[in-house]
């Protein structure tokens, strides 16, 4: 099950890999991501996931975001690959951090390469891979 | 085709080629490309390239980050401290999304 509902909230299973430090999150299995259209980036991970992904060791850029309160904030992040094992699709894409985050959440730019269906009365997700 | 759809094709036809009788066929056609190029850009990288840059030096680029690191290690490269770079660049401000609460 690559896609899914949890109550109302849209995951989709991933793995996240750090092929220049030969880290991937989880170790085995996958993790499962919220799906959240409202983020503009491809993804964003707790701090302590990026560390376990080594993503830290390597030179980080900022940027800033906006957040629903319309307060900014300054993430951290570097480039990870993203892998959607029942898809076999796999992504390269800017990864980012910031105090605060809890979940693991794929964004638009990450969505852009997918295509995603989500049927909210019947509670089903589904997402194909482009090509 | 839905009569809204139709209506619509008209109404931008005539604006456009007023009432030339390939007027509907030059709007069809210039949208059809226009989709097609969308589809072209969707389904691939556009072209995105990585570089890792240590210090002013680049020591190796790629167009994936797998690509990256097999020459990274090739080259006996150090990754600790890389800087990886995007041809495609990130935009800054960008929204947050709705899942981010922040004390």
């Amino acid at each position: 099950m690559a896609s899914y509902f949890l109550n109302l909230t849209p995951l989709l299973e991933i793995v996240i890999r750090n092929p220049i430090m030969d880290r991937t999150f989880p170790v085995d299995g996958r993790v499962a991501a919220v799906i959240d259209t409202g983020f503009e980036g491809f993804l964003l991970v707790p701090e302590d996931v990026f560390e376990k992904l080594s993503l830290n060791q390597l030179g980080l850029d900022r940027r800033e975001l906006i957040l629903p309160n319309g307060q900014r904030a300054y993430s951290s992040g570097t480039y990870c690959e993203v892998v959607t094992p029942d898809l076999g699709v796999r992504l390269d894409g800017f990864v980012e951090t910031l105090e605060g985050v809890g979940e693991v959440v794929v964004g638009a730019d990450l969505l852009q390469n997918l295509r995603l269906t989500l049927d909210y009365c019947l509670r089903i997700i589904e997402v194909e891979a482009w090509r | 085709m839905d009569d809204e759809v139709e209506e619509k094709l008209r109404e931008v036809a005539t604006h456009l080629y007023g009432s030339r009788k390939s007027a509907l066929s030059n709007v069809i056609e210039s949208a059809l490309k226009n989709f097609f190029t969308l589809l072209d850009k969707a389904g691939s990288s556009g072209g995105v390239s990585f570089k890792a840059v240590k210090g002013d030096t680049v020591v190796a680029e790629a167009d994936t980050l797998d690509g990256l690191a097999a020459i990274l290690k090739e080259k006996g490269v150090e990754p600790r401290g890389l800087r990886i770079v995007s041809s495609k660049p990130i935009s800054s401000p960008a929204h947050a999304g709705y899942r981010i609460i922040r004390a």
